[in-house]
């Protein structure tokens, strides 16, 4: 779940213009990125299991109390939501775009955003298991589109090399952090429903650097594929491999069929996404039944889609520039000082101080 | 793991349902293979759809199974409201496997104006095929629905394949010439195609004499005649008799967006091997008064050593192996030895140091330079601030080959 969530993040919602205007070295920093999440959710989980918190709600509380870990949970739940919202925003988009350009907006995203909701709504064994199906479906249609254009990639294409100076690497690296830790963090809302806080740690880290090399590998062949002025300009441009042949051949059109097998995984995990945030909710303020809040954020999250779809697209784009360079702040700042203070607290409980 | 079959159903199911979202019966569309562009006399474009006919289970059809219909417009879609309204189909532009361009439209840079169409809309693939017309787009595309095409899909694999073989055209698409114009690494060049009118007129003629309506051509002039004549057999300058009447004539170059000339198809395999893209080629060498006629295949990547302080200077070395299919010699490998090797090896650098200056002269860099100049720098800004372009026209290239003899036991011994 975790490397699925990832890589969705990291390949298919993903601001283009952001990644690729600068330069092309996407296949350096977003792998990165990835690696950096790792590592602070590999101090926060050992900072948990020192604390003896096995969810992040406890972390919190015992860290900062009831009242204010309610409160430092809120930009979490929201880092969720605004996850879901990117990845369904982008994926609906795209099937409007290219595949049904004459159906209504509306339509498309009702289609997804109650497939979506389905599965959130029957809980995170369902959501994990349905994930664990699609993998092996959805690696083989990104690998069939990393394979079927092989003769049109070329060296030169990567260059100027690396494009991006240390300085922009730095940043995009930094920028991309809200999105790659929302798919780790999203499980330690749920790690006492995992067989332990060593088994998630062993997930998360199997899936992390899985995600990271598939990324690496993908990002690669896109940058073989299309140079960085056209990729800065390209809504998607895993399903755009396929333009860049001359040579056409029985596998030609594979795009509009793997499409489908990466909505599966869109879809599955914007359900993770909104479970998790519904569950850490629940677990901060109160409600023992985790149904309501799924309703609730996915119905913010579709009216988010279709007012994006409604001429407010900048609007979302500007929130999104502005929560990237500085939301990583705003969220690993509480996350950092709860893991001190709940180990803390933790080690004076076990020194019998308190 | 019963609810997650369940979802696995469930997403499955809805998937299909996709189907749902604004459905049309496939027998109400017609479906475009082909878009032509040339000028327009009352509005900016002349757009000819080529359109592909259901045939299965039709009587004998007069054409090739395609028709064609135009409509004039200052943009495509101008074009596709007219044609709309005049068929009875919803139209599908899905299948669209190449743009024909009248030669016209390609030197005034009107190809430009295609770069503001969303594709998407249209469901237009980017990898459409290019092509530049002499003449007319239309007059080419009239020419690929006659009988003698048999099926307009798959000429247009039997052309992109044939000619690739040959080695006398280009094939690109429309993703590539965005890519070679915005990203200023090389200048896009297109494949050529031409029509033998000759053709075209025997097919009307043909028509005409069925319908009773070719009692005005017994009226001709002898003068109108023997330039009828001289039309015939008019494949590319060379005379020919039988075949299909579109053909493939060379190579169109491009400077950005505007066409400044025409390569020939001999002088396009030079262009091939310089751009490392060369699959087979058939090449005549003379040497101790006879003809040799090599084939060469098995191109390597080109070696290009490219200097970019002053004048941009490049050292092109290429290796490639060639057959040897016609010799008068009975032992072809002792020819190849003792000179037909450096005879050969001398021709292709020449042709190809010619063929770069013609390019260049024409200020486009059909043959990428371009490409390895921007790998010699490690970040945008200095790439960009470098100016390719500006320094290519006084750019300098050194040609040399290294032939080798394949198959020198079939080569020598078989026949």
């Amino acid at each position: 779940m975790v490397g699925v969530s990832l890589f969705t993040a990291t390949v298919f919602a993903m601001d283009s213009q952001q990644a690729y205007s600068g330069g092309n070295s996407t296949y350096i920093w977003m792998p990165l990125s990835i690696l950096v999440s790792l590592a602070a959710v590999m101090v926060i989980m050992s900072a948990m299991e020192k604390s003896g918190a096995d969810t992040l709600d406890k972390l919190f509380t015992a860290a900062f109390g009831r009242v204010v870990g309610r409160i430092a949970a809120i930009p979490l739940i929201l880092l969720f939501i605004a996850s879901a919202f990117f990845i369904l925003t982008d994926f609906v988009n795209m099937i409007h775009s290219f595949v049904f350009y004459n159906s209504g907006y509306w339509e498309i995203a009702l289609w997804v955003l109650l497939t979506s909701l389905l599965l959130s709504f029957m809980g995170l064994e369902c959501i994990s298991r349905t994930t664990l199906l699609i993998l092996p479906m959805f690696a083989a249609a990104v690998l069939a589109a990393l394979l079927i254009p092989y003769k049109s990639y070329a060296i030169y294409r990567l260059s100027p090399f690396p494009g991006n100076s240390l300085e922009d690497m730095g940043r995009l690296t930094l920028h991309n952090l809200l999105r790659t830790f929302g798919a780790m963090m999203a499980l330690l809302t749920v790690t006492d429903k995992l067989c332990g806080m060593r088994f998630a740690k062993s997930s998360c880290f199997i899936g992390a650097v899985c995600a990271a090399a598939f990324t690496a590998l993908t990002q690669f062949a896109i940058a073989m594929a299309y140079d960085y002025i056209d990729l800065a300009d390209m809504l998607f441009p895993l399903y755009r491999m396929e333009m860049i042949m001359v040579e056409e051949g029985y596998l030609f059109r594979m795009d509009n069929l793997s499409l489908f097998f990466w909505l599966m995984a869109g879809i599955t995990t914007a359900a993770y996404y909104i479970y998790s945030s519904a569950m850490l909710w629940c677990r901060c303020f109160g409600p023992k039944d985790t149904r309501p809040g799924v309703v609730a954020f996915i119905v913010m999250t579709g009216c988010a889609v279709v007012m994006q779809s409604e001429g407010h697209y900048d609007e979302f784009r500007v929130l999104y520039y502005s929560a990237g360079r500085w939301g990583w702040a705003i969220i690993s700042l509480p996350l950092i000082a709860a893991a001190v203070l709940s180990v803390r607290r933790g080690m004076a409980v076990r020194s019998g101080k308190v | 793991m019963k609810k997650a079959a369940l979802m696995i159903l469930a997403l499955v199911l809805c998937m299909n349902m996709s189907g749902c979202l604004g459905a049309v019966q496939a027998d109400d569309y017609i479906y475009v293979v082909g878009i032509g562009f040339d000028k327009g006399s009352q509005y900016r474009f002349n757009v000819t759809f080529l359109v592909q006919k259901d045939v299965s289970g039709s009587e004998q059809t007069s054409t090739g199974g395609a028709e064609i219909i135009s409509a004039e417009g200052d943009t495509l879609f101008d074009a596709i409201t007219v044609l709309s309204a005049g068929v009875p189909f919803r139209i599908n532009f899905s299948r669209v496997n190449t743009f024909f361009f009248g030669e016209e439209v390609a030197r005034s840079g009107r190809i430009k104006e295609l770069s503001n169409i969303t594709f998407n809309a249209l469901k237009i693939r980017q990898s459409v095929k290019l092509m530049v017309c002499l003449g007319t787009a239309q007059r080419l595309m009239q020419g690929l629905c006659l009988k003698d095409v048999p099926n307009i899909t798959k000429l247009q694999f039997s052309v992109f394949h044939d000619y690739t073989a040959e080695g006398i055209t280009v094939i690109t698409n429309y993703a590539r010439m965005l890519e070679s114009i915005r990203g200023q690494r090389s200048d896009p060049v297109m494949m050529l195609g031409g029509v033998d009118v000759s053709a075209v007129k025997k097919q009307r003629s043909l028509e005409e004499e069925m319908t009773g309506a070719g009692a005005k051509s017994e009226e001709k002039g002898e003068e109108q005649e023997k330039q009828e004549e001289q039309e015939e057999y008019t494949t590319d300058g060379v005379r020919r008799l039988g075949g299909m009447s579109p053909y493939i004539a060379g190579t169109a170059l491009f400077d950005g967006w505007y066409m400044k000339g025409t390569l020939s198809g001999y002088d396009t395999m030079f262009l091939l091997l310089g751009r490392g893209e060369l699959k087979k080629g058939g090449l005549k060498v003379q040497h101790n008064e006879e003809w040799a006629v090599l084939y060469i295949k098995d191109e390597k990547p080109p070696r290009v050593k490219l200097t970019l302080s002053g004048v941009p200077r490049a050292k092109v070395e290429l290796e490639m192996a060639c057959n040897i299919v016609k010799y008068r010699g009975e032992a072809r490998s002792d020819e190849w030895e003792s000179g037909l090797q450096q005879t050969a090896e001398q021709l292709i650098s020449n042709e190809m140091a010619r063929v770069f200056n013609i390019c260049r002269e024409l200020n486009s860099d059909a043959f990428g330079f371009g490409e390895y100049a921007s790998t010699q720098f490690s970040d945008i800004v200095s790439w960009e601030g470098y100016d390719w372009k500006s320094k290519y026209p006084l750019m300098e290239a050194e040609f040399s080959v290294k032939l080798e003899l394949a198959d020198e036991n079939v080569t020598t011994r078989l026949e």
